[in-house]
């Protein structure tokens, strides 16, 4: 009822900068993203041991000053396993889910935009994508192209694709709509300068956010296929691969699986706390709160 | 002014019918006749009103002569250009000339985007400017002219209040530097005091740019004030349009004579009585036969049963009316 | 006959926004006599609204919600009821109109099963009795085949119509205060016409008060007998229709005047009011009207005492200068 009263509150003028500078949730997220990267980079000087050559004697070893988070079935530390997992398995994800989201974002904005035949196409054409379950569109593409790491990120964002064309299309539908864009019309804009200047800043946030939250199924997915030998072949470490190898062992050496699953939590964490301050950031309306 | 009777715009019987389907098994074709055969005339440096109540088609027309929906049949032309035949370069050139002022200020500007470079945009896309600072110039040199502050340049549509949106609205239809102005129910939305404000900074901008403007509105207040001439429409149609003098003295039209007495003065007067039109709007998707307002009018005959009357020359303008004042 | 019937004393009320406690209303004065319609006009956020809901206890009971002052009705002031002790009042004695005829009907309960509710829970009727009254109902708002119409849903009725229903509903148990926020804001002008009309001819009827929201001058010359004009949360100028048109005092509601286009006869120049509406965040203290005002002087910087017209023992009007 207290909406009634017309509050508009007048607001200093505050920069996207600022908002994610004063949220301090999306600082954390930041910061352990960045940490988590950079210790993928700088993998070789934060570990003695070599992710691949196996050690007969050290096999599941429990974690000590020698081996931070133990040894695998194979001798492997785990911890080194896990640095230059990350390298693959990051690259994979955020690579596969940048590349869904330009390519479905710009899908689904189209589709939304013209409506009517164009986006009964698109859509339906999304929705037969969709109806694939991600291990099945992951055979098809192995099967037609080979496994490969470039193929495994092909057939990520293949299944990733629809999932933001329904996302960028449903904000496009409601934007295009409002007088702003037939303000565009009367001004004899194009349509592409319309869709990419005047409709993109309105669907960019929610697809920003999701993007963040597919980062995190991206690793998941990264996993399963490697699960199944779709992925990348052992012994190249990757985080899905460790769950995996710590999964077989469980009983026996809970910490392989447990290190590897709560470091693909951590991240999943971060992106999501990165997500929700980028879609406050880019909402002009929140600023000045 | 010497030009006066030069026409910048001509409107001629133009249509416009809007299919809906209703349910969903065995749908129901719904025809929908918003802009039922239109002609009139905007002469250069006029404010033609057009003038209604909801769902007469007032703002589908003005919508149709910005190309925002396209119409059926008829012609319009623009300057002396064909709008629906138009090559390339008139098209951008009818872009420019041609310009829109919307009802609602908050819904017409882009919550995302800072007015600055939404009011450089159409300056750097049409090669107006050079470059940004001289797109910027024009854009300060327009505030100035529209009562904004230079900081407006950089804030958000959400940081002003709604006189100040439709400013800045203005200032966008100004920008191209345009001959006509649609300004559709351009003061509906704002307060007394503010749209006092607003239709005074439209006067003097008309004068100083000589300007016309098609001015849509349901307030007769407002039309009286602001508008030279006038047309008033009724279920799509053009029932009535006269020089505003004669409108409001001399209302030819039944309806035109409800629309005014029906509308509420502010001053007192204890005998006042409301001019109660019997019977409801019929809907627009089933028209009765004959004229559109017999079954609301006083003076309705058998014949205006039966028979739709035409537009037609009557005094100085023009009535749709059988028995017309 | 001399007692008025409602009457609000010093009702102020302020919310907190922000962390900051805004004030939308500073001490709200009016008494209602019988068969008697007051009229608060002001524009957006003057508080005209906040007024008519606190007057019906609308307004939530809250921390960041303040209210100050007295809402007497008969004696019992409804500011210290509860939410159950309203309900008695609310719908019965007292009823209210809403701006939105689309939106402030169900759309999923038939027009006679939204009618009839009140009468139900308030006057105990049987589902027969109050169907008859129901229908009676809506052939005093002049809905044609009344009968036929009853068993209607709201989607089936035109903007017009569904105001008429509104106000059936409102007029069922026979109120003695109703209170019309915008009752005709959203309708067409030949459609206010018609519902303004019914208004006065209903009250003529029933003796009943009306307490009549609106921002349009027009409107007020309609139908009031006594107005308010309010200002930032103020009222700026209290006194008979008459007065208020032919002899406004404060500065604002002469500007106001001024600035309406009016149909009735042809002005060369329109007065317009500079500057913008004060939003609550931003109201001014003092005097909220002086930062748009032409007569502004040092004195305004305080909040101005309510003078009375000389000669006129109902007008008053808040302001230093005139």
């Amino acid at each position: 009822m207290i909406n009634t009263l017309a509050l508009n509150v007048k607001t200093a003028t505050v920069s996207t900068y600022q908002i994610l500078k004063s949220s301090k949730l999306t600082w954390i997220g930041t910061l352990i993203f960045v940490i988590v990267t950079l210790m993928a980079v700088f993998a070789p000087y934060l570990t003695p041991y070599d992710p691949i050559s196996q050690d007969p004697l050290a096999v599941l070893q429990e974690p000590s000053a020698l081996h931070w988070m133990g040894t695998d079935s194979y001798g492997r530390d785990v911890w080194t396993r896990m640095l230059y997992g990350a390298r693959i398995s990051l690259f994979i994800s955020v690579v596969a889910v940048v590349a869904a989201m330009i390519i479905g974002g710009a899908l689904g904005i189209v589709a939304g935009y013209y409506g009517g035949r164009v986006d009964m196409m698109i859509m339906r054409v999304m929705d037969i994508m969709l109806s694939f379950p991600t291990l099945i569109m992951g055979l098809i593409v192995v099967a037609m192209l080979g496994a490969s790491m470039t193929n495994l990120v092909i057939a990520i964002a293949l299944t990733v694709i629809p999932k933001f064309a329904r996302v960028a299309r449903a904000p496009t539908l409601s934007v295009k709509k409002r007088e702003y864009i037939e303000a565009c019309y009367a001004l004899g804009y194009s349509d592409i300068r319309i869709m990419v200047f005047h409709i993109l800043p309105n669907v960019f946030g929610e697809v920003l956010v999701i993007g963040s939250l597919w980062i995190a199924t991206a690793i998941r997915i990264e996993a399963s296929l490697s699960f199944i030998g779709l992925g990348i072949k052992p012994p190249t470490p990757t985080w899905g691969g460790i769950i995996r190898e710590g999964f077989n062992n469980f009983l026996d050496a809970p910490w392989i699986a447990t290190y590897a699953g709560l470091a693909v939590l951590v991240v999943v964490f971060s992106l999501n706390l990165i997500g929700d301050g980028v879609r406050d950031a880019v909402d002009p309306k929140l600023r000045g709160e | 002014m010497q030009t006066q009777d030069e026409i910048i715009l001509d409107v001629k019987k133009i249509n416009k019918t809007f299919h809906s389907k209703k349910g969903f098994i065995n749908p129901e074709v719904l025809k929908v006749r918003a802009v039922n055969d239109v002609s009139f005339q905007v002469k250069k440096g006029e404010v033609f009103g057009i003038v209604g109540e909801s769902g007469c088609g007032k703002s589908t027309i003005g919508k149709c002569i910005m190309d925002l929906i396209p119409i059926d049949d008829g012609e319009m032309t623009f300057k002396g250009k064909n709008l629906r035949n138009l090559s390339k370069e008139d098209r951008a050139q009818v872009k420019q000339d041609l310009q829109i002022i919307f009802q609602d200020p908050y819904s017409s500007l882009n919550p995302r985007k800072r007015i600055g470079p939404t009011l450089m945009e159409p300056l750097l896309v049409y090669k107006i400017a050079k470059d940004k600072e001289m797109a910027e110039e024009i854009v300060q040199d327009i505030f100035k002219e529209v009562g904004l502050p230079e900081q407006a340049f950089w804030k958000f549509p959400h940081e002003f209040s709604g006189g100040q949106r439709q400013r800045i609205a203005i200032a966008r239809s100004l920008i191209l530097n345009p001959d006509l102005i649609v300004a559709d129910e351009a003061v509906s939305a704002l307060d007394v005091s503010i749209q006092a404000q607003i239709l005074l900074l439209l006067k003097n901008l008309k004068q100083q740019r000589d300007l016309s403007y098609i001015f849509i509105s349901h307030d007769m207040g407002v039309i009286r004030y602001f508008c030279d001439r006038v047309a008033v429409a009724y279920l799509g149609q053009i029932v009535e349009i006269q020089s505003v003098p004669d409108i409001f003295e001399r209302p030819a039209h039944p309806y035109t004579k409800t629309l005014k007495e029906a509308s509420p003065v502010p001053s007192y007067d204890p005998d006042r009585t409301f001019n109660v039109l019997e019977g409801e709007l019929p809907s627009p998707s089933n028209l009765p036969s004959g004229c559109y307002f017999h079954g609301r009018c006083p003076k309705a005959t058998e014949h205006c049963t039966k028979v739709m009357p035409d537009l037609m020359p009557y005094k100085d303008g023009m009535v749709r009316c059988h028995h017309p004042e | 006959m001399t007692e008025p019937v409602f009457c609000v004393k010093d009702l102020s009320i302020s919310f907190k926004l922000n962390g900051k406690w805004c004030q939308a209303t500073q001490n709200v004065n009016f008494d209602l006599m019988e068969n008697e319609t007051l009229c608060i006009v002001g524009e957006s956020g003057c508080g005209k609204s906040i007024t008519a809901m606190s007057c019906l206890g609308l307004l939530p009971k809250k921390k960041n919600i303040h209210i100050e002052g007295q809402v007497l009705y008969k004696g019992v002031n409804l500011l210290d009821l509860t939410e159950k002790e309203l309900n008695d009042y609310r719908g019965d004695d007292l009823s209210m109109i809403f701006q939105e005829p689309m939106t402030s009907l169900n759309p999923v309960l038939t027009v006679g099963e939204q009618i009839t509710e009140s009468l139900l829970v308030h006057k105990s009727m049987t589902k027969a009795q109050a169907r008859e009254t129901g229908i009676e109902l809506l052939n005093k708002v002049k809905i044609p085949e009344a009968e036929k119409r009853f068993s209607q849903y709201p989607h089936q009725f035109s903007g017009g119509m569904r105001q008429r229903v509104m106000i059936a509903i409102a007029l069922a148990c026979k109120p003695t205060v109703l209170f019309a926020d915008e009752p005709t804001t959203a309708l067409d002008v030949t459609i206010q016409a018609q519902v303004l009309h019914l208004l006065k001819e209903l009250r003529r009827e029933t003796k009943m008060s009306m307490v009549m929201i609106t921002h349009d001058m027009g409107v007020v010359a309609s139908v009031a007998d006594k107005v308010l004009v309010m200002y930032g949360g103020q009222v700026i100028e209290n006194s008979s229709c008459k007065d208020l048109f032919e002899a406004p005092n404060h500065p604002y509601t002469k500007a106001l005047l001024n600035a309406i286009p009016r149909p009735d006869r042809h002005i060369d120049h329109l007065t317009s009011i500079p500057g913008q509406v004060p939003t609550l965040a931003g109201m001014p203290s003092g005097c909220r009207f002086s930062t748009r005002c032409e007569l502004v002087s040092d004195q305004c910087a305080m909040t101005p005492d309510v003078n009375t017209v000389a000669g006129q023992q109902s007008h008053h009007y808040r302001c230093w200068n005139v």
